[in-house]
């Protein structure tokens, strides 16, 4: 039980009258990358949200160890600073000296295909290039758990082919990762999926 | 090393500078109020460009912090304590609103020539430092940029429209009375302190807001 990186159990989560979650868990192990599926308005946002603790869930139980990086659906970025500015504030956030946060931040740039300047500005920055830095800050503190919500949207082919590679050697490196994802084509490279969209959950992916 | 705020609150600045249009309306409307009064010989033309002021304040307020409302929550998670965040993000509100107000002084007093110049002075700072906290706040409650203008803009509508008993229940109350030529000498004190008050008053309100909005939910 002591590799359990991140394990959340009868997550309920009520907007007003509607329940968008009850009685929701997952539970990820170091080394195991797990694929969050279900169709739209199943609740994969709202509880990758509340394993980020960015959201309260109304009852249920959260447990992780580690540090985790969390990449939202819609980047969240300034759009008046650059892709160097922004490892730089995200770097500092993890007590990352500037030097080392820099060379990370450029190294998983690098790996992402990011073309574009590190200096332009988010707004001159294209959608793909722009999901590539919001992936890039989630994943500059070295996190233990990694929570991806649908990352590669607007990435083209081959960094999309190249992330679901990436997912494999994090997990090879140890760590836990949650993708949440409506690419059914891919659930093969992951351990576990968590289907929302019935219960109980399914449990599947490799073999 | 380096405050952790420092490194937010030099980012915002950066932000903030190549945010061109906004600055240029930031010196432009308040002129804007003021001129189109102190060319109508209006004897509240002061009074009118210090409101200018104090919405062109509380907007960037409102506009900074909801601007940023979904990556503040991210830099929290990523390692920032919360304090970080609301210090890195008023410091550069401050400075901004403080050299404003020096610019609006020397516009306003070499343009009216008030009785009292110094009181004009402290009328226009307090009128930034209250209006920061106004954006601030609104920002916490409202969900979006809109319906935060609109309540500025009822804030000062209110604050211009009613006098009597409801106005000095403004948050702008005091730095407009400051600017009034027929009030005692003597209430420069009690005005100073209301509007202090009011200030430090929607500041803790905005933080505690704020706090509630970023901070990260504790474990179950």
């Amino acid at each position: 039980m002591d590799d359990i990186a991140l394990s959340a159990q009868d997550i309920v989560k009520r907007y007003g009258r509607r329940t968008v979650l009850d009685g929701a868990g997952l539970t990820v192990r170091r080394g195991e990358a797990v694929a969050l599926v279900g169709e739209n308005g199943a609740g994969k946002t709202t509880l990758l949200r509340i394993c980020a603790r960015l959201l309260a869930a109304d009852t249920g139980t959260l447990v992780r160890h580690g540090r985790v990086g969390y990449c939202p659906q819609e980047p969240a970025l300034f759009d008046l600073l650059g892709a160097r500015e922004h490892i730089e504030l995200f770097a500092a956030a993890a007590g990352l000296p500037p030097a080392r946060g820099r060379a990370r931040g450029e190294e998983i740039l690098t790996a992402l295909g990011y073309q574009a300047d590190p200096r332009m500005l988010v707004h001159d920055l294209s959608g793909g290039t722009r999901q590539k830095l919001n992936l890039a800050l989630a994943l500059l503190a070295d996190p233990d758990v990694l929570l991806l919500d649908e990352p590669y949207q607007g990435f083209d082919h081959g960094t999309y082919t190249d992330f679901w590679t990436m997912v494999g050697t994090w997990r090879d490196q140890g760590r836990a990762v949650v993708v949440v994802t409506h690419m059914l084509a891919e659930l093969w490279r992951v351990d576990q999926v968590v289907d929302l969209s019935t219960t109980p959950v399914l449990t599947g992916g490799r073999p | 090393m380096t405050r952790r705020w420092l490194i937010l609150a030099r980012m915002q600045a950066r932000e903030l500078s190549r945010r061109r249009v906004v600055l240029a309306l930031l010196i432009g409307l308040p002129l804007a109020w003021y001129g189109s009064a102190a060319s109508s010989g209006l004897d509240y033309a002061v009074g009118s460009g210090m409101l200018g002021v104090g919405w062109c304040i509380g907007t960037i307020a409102l506009f900074t912090v909801l601007g940023a409302r979904t990556v503040d929550a991210r830099l929290v998670l990523a390692g920032y304590h919360p304090r970080d965040v609301l210090v890195g993000r008023l410091t550069p509100l401050l400075v901004t609103a403080l050299a404003l107000a020096a610019f609006f002084t020397a516009v306003m007093v070499l343009g009216s020539r008030p009785a009292r110049p110094a009181t004009v002075a402290l009328a226009i700072v307090l009128t930034a430092v209250v209006a920061i906290g106004v954006g601030l706040v609104v920002a916490a409650l409202v969900p979006r940029e809109l319906e935060g203008t609109l309540l500025l803009i009822a804030v000062v509508g209110i604050q211009v429209g009613i006098p009597g008993t409801v106005d000095r229940f403004m948050p702008l109350y005091a730095p407009l009375r400051l600017t009034d030529p027929d009030r005692p000498a003597a209430h420069t004190g009690l005005l100073t302190l209301h509007a202090t008050g009011y200030a430090l008053l929607l500041a803790a309100l905005a933080a505690a807001l704020w706090y509630r909005r970023i901070r990260l939910e504790p474990p179950r």
